[in-house]
């Protein structure tokens, strides 16, 4: 581990939990005293016998276990421990390690659960050598880390630095459209520049044509040419300004979109090279959210945000240089205030953010009821519950209109005041120039041309726009860079699962399967295959039992490839699955899922899914052949008609089917089968049964097997509990046993059968 | 002995208002079985078919904390199941109390001194009935109101953070918690 990294971590620790980031020194130290050797696993001990927060450390070493605690310590050898307990409470744990029966516990630690996860990577590799095993324990650091700072990490996978490194890699996009960018900031840097012409232009027309001919000091027609001239170039300079306007409307938008576009191609393409392990701890709805809604945003920040809030200041720079250079005491009055109306409106805006948070809370509660209810209506009507639905729905409505209109007052109340407060700059600009304007000399300053006062005029009303826009930076950089960063996270996910360097592209496999003393962990602490070996011939068929949770689609995952196993090896023909091309290797692996998902399409480009240039007529044979053909002739529109969540409602066995035949068409030499285990009717099972024995035909087959007909014709039947192979052989074999679990469950399933 | 006046202490420091909240039931049915605190630390019930250590499972920890008291064997199967503890004796209804202390043991917040919103993350800094602590929860999940002005904030670890009485926290708590809760 490198320096760079473990201050990382340092700071992390800090920054989000406030716990060391690694065993004390001197705690280390006494820990090694004691147990003599080196440091296996530790965990912190946060609680003490009153619940009092305390900082415990319990230390295994490799013979023996030590609790450190304030320069104390207290051990005994791990041959000592004879068994271990745990408590759970809401937020207090307790741990105990047991010496022989009828004594004191030789520790009882108690601990919230926050440490939970480290404490039981202890007590893990204390149970498994109870049981005569041992666990693979490399890197006490880093597993301490892990595990404490797991939840979090988990909560929010990719930690950033700051929000402006985020805004950086989020301009870094732009790299590409480098030209676009240019052209774009040129005209909108035009516009600001382009907008301080006409007033200046009006205020030479007042000082140098109208003044003088109303004073008769010049000649009408002398002049004449001159203040025409004027009004035509301000005619040219909005004709000009106006086209900058469009261009850097369009090139800005059209900018973010592509932009946008890059970012959602390069985060769905990335999606599908992310492993199942990725799936399974982010919600879908989240994941859809990032794609669409977060993208959309960013477009919205590049297009508009990026250009509006630098064209912003450029142009309060600008005013101010000018205004300034105009008359430099009247400039001062006029932008002295500048800087504190922004800050009044970053303020309004903080005040505000607290309200929206509250509104918002109260408004998802709304929701909430509304995507609860809804879909569960035959619920609600059954049990007759409409009238305590309504109350509820109409008392959180109650309170979300309370909030809105409590934000209501508060924005309110601020532009009013806002708007007075730039009204009140333009009085003191009245009251600073009126005196000069009138009277010559005054100590305020050198008598006021009256151009140059309605110049002045004219430019206080472009504050306006500018220091709204600069007063909402904070919030504008706020949405893009959670927007960003939600993109990034999924973006600078690594897969978990990914092909070897120069990976063995399999040609068409026999489909031998060998399980190697398989263990496999999710969360790397608790092993839900444990030490699996079985070796299976090409085209055998492989029912496999046990109760659920016992491990069996954990294995059939592994089989796929979703996961890597944590030790041992799968092999296919000989080969390390590691070794294999995922690509090549999946192709040849099909799966038909006990809840068939079909997508929004018709029958045809269901079925076809894995092959996309398969015939009709294999279309047709596949469909025959899983029994779906006379069913979807039944259809009005055929195979071409829509089905999947949108379209036309298959029935449960009807889309089983559907999957049946999307798995015959591609052939696969290896299949795993889910079976559905909710009860269909005879004939429909018969269907099925009929579809799946011409499916599993000539292949190697893992069926997860529900149904007692499935294991009669099994070559042979797994029975896997509690992520063990616990018994193997072919039905006869293992209803043999006296007493085995296959026994057990087959004559339960019969009872039940007779039962019914 | 020692361990005894231990827990028995314990009991008593530890939030002991959900333990005396004894139902008032008045059946006092006689029950099969005992419970014992023992020496090595676990709860034991004692009935006609032997000894066995237990957990102790509260099946409504916050809307009933001291009754309805499963109490389950290693492989998760009840083996007593204590609906009031009045239904027991005084040995077993002082293990069971001790027990309970400890299982519905939450950090009470007292003060919060800030709410920092990151990527995702809701980073609260609170001062707890224990000490400071610092804690996370998800940008979108926002505490649970349980009546009577109790808030329980729960944290991506797992802990639970309770908020007694949300109109007695000093005027700046409050404002913090405006957002959350309320």
């Amino acid at each position: 581990m490198s320096v760079k990294s473990e201050l990382l971590d340092d700071a992390l620790f800090a920054r989000y939990l406030g716990q060391p980031a690694a065993l004390p020194e001197a705690a280390r130290r006494l820990a090694h005293g004691a147990l003599g050797g080196k440091v296996v696993r530790y965990a912190l001990v946060d609680l003490d016998e009153k619940l009092r927060f305390c900082e415990r450390w319990l230390v295994l070493g490799e013979h023996a276990v030590a609790v450190v605690e304030l320069g104390f310590v207290s051990s005994f050898p791990r041959s000592a421990v004879k068994a271990v307990s745990h408590d759970a409470g809401l937020s207090c744990r307790v741990l105990r390690l047991h010496g022989e029966p009828g004594h004191a516990p030789l520790a009882e630690l108690r601990f919230t659960q926050r440490q939970r996860r480290a404490v039981d990577a202890v007590a893990f590799v204390l149970e498994q050598a109870l049981e005569g095993r041992t666990v693979e324990t490399a890197d006490a650091e880093r597993a301490y880390r892990d595990a404490v700072f797991g939840p979090v990490r988990e909560a929010q996978a990719l930690v950033a630095p700051n929000k402006l490194a985020v805004v950086w890699r989020l301009l870094s996009y732009l790299d590409r459209y480098r030209a676009r960018v240019a052209l774009g900031t040129t005209a909108a840097v035009a516009i600001a520049a382009l907008s301080m012409l006409p007033p200046f232009i009006t205020g030479r027309l007042v000082d140098q044509v109208i003044g003088p001919v109303q004073r008769g000091a010049a000649a009408a027609p002398a002049v004449v040419r001159h203040a025409w001239l004027s009004v035509f170039a301000m005619g040219a300079v909005y004709v000009l300004r106006q086209l900058c306007l469009w261009a850097r409307l369009r090139l800005m938008a059209e900018l973010g979109e592509l932009v946008a576009g890059d970012l959602r191609d390069e985060v769905y393409a990335h999606l599908h090279r992310l492993s199942m392990s990725f799936f399974s701890r982010k919600k879908t709805g989240s994941l859809i959210t990032r794609v669409s809604a977060d993208t959309d945003r960013l477009w919205e920040f590049l297009a508009f945000g990026v250009v509006e809030v630098s064209l912003s200041l450029v142009t309060l720079v600008c005013l101010g240089a000018v205004l300034l250079s105009l008359d430099p005491a009247l400039g001062l009055v006029m932008t002295a205030p500048v800087p504190l109306l922004c800050f009044a409106i970053y303020k309004n805006g903080q005040s505000m953010e607290r309200l929206f948070v509250r509104a918002w809370r109260k408004w998802s509660l709304v929701t909430d009821l509304l995507s609860d209810t809804i879909p569960g209506m035959r619920v609600v009507k059954a049990f007759n519950q409409e009238q305590h639905e309504n109350r509820r729905f109409a008392a959180r409505n109650h309170d979300v209109v309370g909030e809105f209109n409590r934000i209501h007052a508060v924005w309110t109340g601020f532009w009013p005041r806002l708007t007075f407060g730039i009204q009140l700059t333009a009085l003191a600009v009245w009251a600073f120039a009126l005196p000069r304007l009138l009277g010559g000399h005054s100590w305020l300053g050198a008598p006021l041309s009256l151009g140059t006062f309605v110049s002045f005029l004219l430019y206080s009303a472009m504050f306006v726009q500018p220091i709204e826009t600069v007063g909402q930076v904070a919030r504008i950089l706020h949405r893009a860079t959670t927007s960003a960063h939600r993109v990034f996270e999924v973006l600078d996910t690594k897969p978990e699962v990914v092909d070897r360097a120069d990976p063995v592209r399999p040609g068409t496999l026999r489909g031998d399967v060998e399980f190697r003393d398989v263990t496999f962990s999710y969360d790397g602490i608790r092993q839900v295959v444990r030490g699996v070996s079985f070796h299976v011939q090409p085209g055998e068929l492989i029912g496999l039992v046990g109760p659920s949770g016992g491990g069996k689609s954990t294995l059939a995952n592994l089989l796929t490839r979703f996961y890597d196993v944590t030790g041992g090896s799968v092999r296919v023909d000989g080969v390390d699955l590691r070794d294999l091309d995922q690509g090549a290797y999946r192709r040849q692996v099909g799966i038909v899922l006990q809840d068939p998902y079909l997508f929004h399409g018709s029958v045809l480009e269901n079925i076809r899914y894995g092959m996309p240039d398969a015939t009709l007529d294999q279309v047709v044979e596949a469909a025959r052949a899983a029994n779906v053909h006379d069913f979807v002739c039944k259809l009005p529109l055929g195979y071409d008609t829509i089905v999947g969540e949108r379209g036309h409602t298959l029935s449960g066995g009807e889309r089983q089917r559907v999957s049946i035949a999307r798995a015959i068409l591609r052939d696969p030499r290896i299949l795993i089968l889910d079976e559905a285990t909710s009860a269909v009717d005879t004939e429909t099972e018969q269907k099925i049964q009929q579809a799946m024995d011409r499916l599993v035909a000539g292949r190697t087959v893992f069926a997860i097997a529900h149904r007692l007909s499935t294991l009669h014709k099994a070559s042979r039947v797994f029975v896997i509990e509690n992520g063990k192979l616990v018994e193997q052989g072919t039905h006869a074999e293992l209803l043999a046993l006296p007493n085995g679990t296959y026994r057990k469950l087959v004559t339960l399933q019969q009872e039940l059968h007779h039962a019914a | 002995m020692p361990l005894e006046n231990q827990l028995r202490g314990l009991a008593f420091t530890a939030a002991p208002s959900d333990v005396s909240v004894w139902s008032d039931r008045s059946s006092a049915r006689k029950s099969t079985f005992l419970v014992e605190r023992r020496v090595d630390g676990r709860l034991w019930v004692i009935d006609a078919r032997g000894e066995t250590p237990v957990e102790l499972v509260r099946c409504f920890p916050w809307s009933a904390p001291a009754r309805y008291l499963s109490l389950r064997d290693a492989d998760g199967t009840e083996r007593a199941f204590v609906s009031d503890a009045r239904e027991l004796d005084g040995v077993s209804r002082a293990a069971l109390e001790g027990a309970l202390s400890q299982a519905g043991f939450v950090l009470d917040i007292v003060g919060v001194s800030a709410v920092e919103e990151d990527f995702e993350l809701r980073t609260w800094n609170v001062e707890t009935d224990r000490g400071p602590r610092r804690f996370q929860t998800p940008l979108d999940a926002w505490p649970r109101e349980l009546g009577d002005g109790v808030w329980i904030i729960e944290d991506v670890c797992g802990d639970s953070y309770r908020v007694r009485d949300l109109t007695r926290l000093d005027a700046k708590s409050r404002s913090i918690l405006r957002g959350f809760a309320g």
